[in-house]
């Protein structure tokens, strides 16, 4: 059995020059020939020597010959046909099928779109709440000390809280934290000036709660601070800054495989949605960290009220967008109004 | 109606001799035939002088073939089946998309070809996943270790953009001929890490001849088969390239401090905190999606000119034509796609870059392109080095 010839161009893989003729298939099965007619090249070789290069859209197939020569096919569906009627099948026909039709396309869209905002919302979060198990407490205490020193380099200054006011706000502290369900951490309250961060409270990873001059300047009761203290706590018994650490770093690497290689012109389309990501998981951690707070001063009988109202005056001095303690943190409203039922 | 023996072939040029040769009433116009033959024939005698003087040179074009809506299925398609398969297709994808690419390059009615395999590519992404996660939770614990990795990763870039280059060239070919880049090792740190710590030290006042060396590294250590190209930019319109580009960020910057005057001045000093927002989301906006195109196609366009304009095969010679504003056009039209699509349209920006950059460059050719000549096989090495440089953005490519 013989098919008719398809256009090709013929390359003797030792010069750059093409000789323009046809091949054919002849036979079937395994004793498939590819006959070719080039120039002045008349030859025909079995089809189980050659490497059928793959074909992507319309472009044309290179077919490697033993000998190092090759063919560059100029008739795609022609060469196809032939194949087909030898009773050849190519691996890529499968991904052709998917890549030739827009059903498909539109299918693989919306599996895309699903699995990827399934997996960054659901799955990577329940993922890393897993993997920090495994990260070892040493692990956590480097990260706060190199944090608070680079802090300490930066924005912090020293406290110029009075040493009784220090101690009286670290019994305060130890009231909150001494009960809280967690073996690994050691709770520690250092005082420092906030500087640019202005009136904030921070939790490192291995127990230690930053606690700015301004906040405390703010703040109008003790148990407004024991509900920073609360929400604060319940960031380090959940472990965020750990799990944040691994979630963001995941996410960027998928959406950097996912959207990266564009162009460097486009890094806003690679840095905009590790942002947004990275945002919404600290949204998250904000909430589980204000539950926690709102948990411990139900059964301490302090009222959340009290924490809404330090909210509340943060805001009105600085703004929502001074960043600091509300940065990254979920709608003010939505935190006073959970804070007051 | 004209009179026999007036018109003066001296000032007509040789198309329009050879046209008037076509036309002419020879029993009407006797005096005058004879004039266009005469002139006709001292025309032809001298443009074969000049002929035999000046080799005749062919102009080739690259060309694209390559389409947006049948790469965006072929996209879409490949990246399903990368995240359902949890990106183990990823490098059946990658080589699917980089053949549909090279596959669609033409020069002369031959297409590139790529030749990379899945398997030794998905090796190589996952030792560079590895060494990248690594990395990365190094920057975020702590300081020191950033800076460490940091180090490491300057000490091996030359190396790795070695090892990268390596493997691109060997699974790219046209007629059948493979392309080659030469392991220059002792070459890349002098260039890719020499003359950079030179331009940091001086603060940048050697900066633009490091990206004259750089460029010039990565042309001459690339062969197609065994013919090497040479490349011999002026140093001097790198520097002008750059000064320019210096400008162009003083005037874009004093253009927005203008404008956020006068809306000072019209509105008030930004009283709310929506205000405060817009604020900064507008010179995020300025900074990704108006000046980072501008300084980058204004600088990718210049450079690329004069590059590829003194870029040599053999006796064959590159010629660009990048226009700065088309890129630039090009790159802020990608970036406003891109995003406002949420991701969607990003085979169509590919597609666009890539039919731009490719039908601006052109060879002229003095002799056949027929004779290059296959250097003997060499082997294509391991894939990680190509993976890390892409995934490091260390790629300097076009």
């Amino acid at each position: 059995m013989s098919a008719s010839p398809v256009n090709a161009l013929h390359y003797d893989g030792r010069t750059s020059r093409p000789e323009r003729g046809t091949v054919a298939v002849e036979s079937a099965g395994r004793d498939a020939r590819l006959h070719i007619r080039a120039g002045t090249v008349d030859r025909s070789i079995a089809l189980v020597e050659i490497d059928i290069g793959e074909r992507v859209g319309e472009t044309g197939r290179l077919l490697r010959l033993p000998d190092g020569g090759s063919i560059e096919i100029l008739d795609n569906s022609a060469f196809d046909g032939s194949l087909r009627a030898a009773g050849w099948h190519t691996p890529e026909e499968p991904i052709r099928f998917l890549e030739g039709r827009w059903r498909y396309a539109v299918l693989a869209g919306v599996i895309t779109v699903l699995l990827s905002v399934g997996f960054l919302r659901y799955g990577l979060p329940a993922l890393a709440e897993r993997a920090v198990r495994f990260i070892p407490a040493s692990a956590d205490a480097l990260i706060a000390r190199d944090t608070l020193r680079a802090l300490d380099a930066t924005v912090l200054a020293p406290s110029a809280l009075s040493a009784e006011r220090r101690a009286q706000l670290t019994r305060v502290f130890s009231e909150v934290s001494h009960d809280a369900p967690t073996r690994a951490a050691h709770f520690e309250l250092v005082f420092r000036k906030g500087g640019s961060l202005r009136a904030n409270a921070l939790a490192l990873p291995s127990g230690v709660v930053i606690l700015t001059d301004e906040l405390v300047g703010l703040s109008e009761s003790d148990d407004e601070l024991r509900g920073v203290f609360a929400h604060e706590v319940g960031h380090i018994v959940h472990r965020h800054a750990t799990r944040m650490l691994v979630q963001s770093s995941a996410s960027t690497l998928l959406l950097a495989g996912l959207f990266g290689d564009v162009s460097a012109a486009s890094t806003l389309t690679a840095v905009a949605p590790t942002v947004l990501v990275s945002s919404a998981y600290s949204r998250d951690f904000e909430r589980q960290a204000d539950a926690h707070a709102f948990q411990w001063m139900s059964t301490h009988h302090v009222s959340a009220r009290h924490f809404g109202d330090l909210l509340e005056r943060v805001v009105a001095k600085y703004g929502t967008d001074s960043g600091g303690y509300l940065a990254s943190h979920p709608d003010l409203e939505e935190r006073v109004r959970a804070a007051s039922k | 109606m004209a009179q026999d023996g007036e018109t003066d072939y001296s000032s007509f040029s040789r198309a329009q001799l050879e046209e008037a040769f076509e036309r002419i009433d020879r029993r009407r116009f006797p005096v005058n035939y004879r004039r266009l033959v005469a002139e006709l024939e001292r025309r032809r005698a001298a443009d074969d002088v000049a002929q035999a003087e000046e080799p005749e040179v062919t102009r080739y074009r690259f060309e694209f073939k390559g389409n947006a809506s049948e790469y965006f299925r072929i996209w879409i398609v490949n990246l399903g089946l990368t995240i359902v398969t949890l990106g183990i297709y990823s490098a059946w994808a990658k080589v699917r998309k980089q053949r549909y690419f090279y596959g669609n390059t033409y020069l002369v009615g031959s297409a590139f070809g790529y030749h990379a395999e899945p398997l030794r590519i998905l090796k190589g992404r996952l030792i560079a996943g590895a060494l990248v996660a690594i990395y990365f939770l190094s920057t975020r614990v702590s300081l020191k270790a950033t800076l460490a990795v940091i180090c490491l990763i300057g000490v091996a870039m030359p190396w790795l953009v070695v090892k990268s280059r390596v493997f691109s060239s060997r699974v790219t070919s046209w007629r059948g001929l493979r392309f080659n880049f030469k392991a220059d090792y002792r070459g890349a740190y002098t260039v890719l890490l020499g003359w950079l710590v030179l331009g940091i030290l001086t603060f940048g006042i050697l900066m633009p001849r490091a990206t004259r060396e750089r460029y010039r590294f990565l042309v001459t250590r690339t062969c197609y088969g065994s013919a090497a190209f040479e490349c011999n930019p002026g140093v001097g319109r790198f520097y002008k390239t750059a000064f320019a580009a210096i400008g162009l960020v003083i005037l874009v910057g004093m253009g927005v401090g203008f404008l956020v005057l006068a809306l000072r001045a019209g509105i008030g000093a930004p009283s709310s905190a929506g205000m405060t927002k817009a604020v900064s989301y507008a010179s995020l906006f300025i900074n990704y999606a108006i000046l980072g195109p501008m300084l980058l196609g204004y600088t990718r366009a210049r450079n690329l000119n004069e590059v590829f304009n003194h870029t040599t095969l053999g006796t064959n010679a590159f010629k660009a034509n990048f226009s700065a504003t088309k890129l630039t056009g090009i790159y802020m039209g990608n970036v406003f796609a891109i995003v406002a699509s949420l991701g969607m349209l990003t085979p169509w920006a590919e597609i666009r870059l890539a039919r731009y950059r490719l039908e601006s460059i052109e060879l002229h050719a003095v002799q056949s392109l027929d004779n290059f000549v296959a250097n003997p096989s060499a082997e294509v090495p391991s894939a990680t080095g190509e993976e890390l440089t892409s995934f490091l953005d260390l790629d300097f490519g076009f």
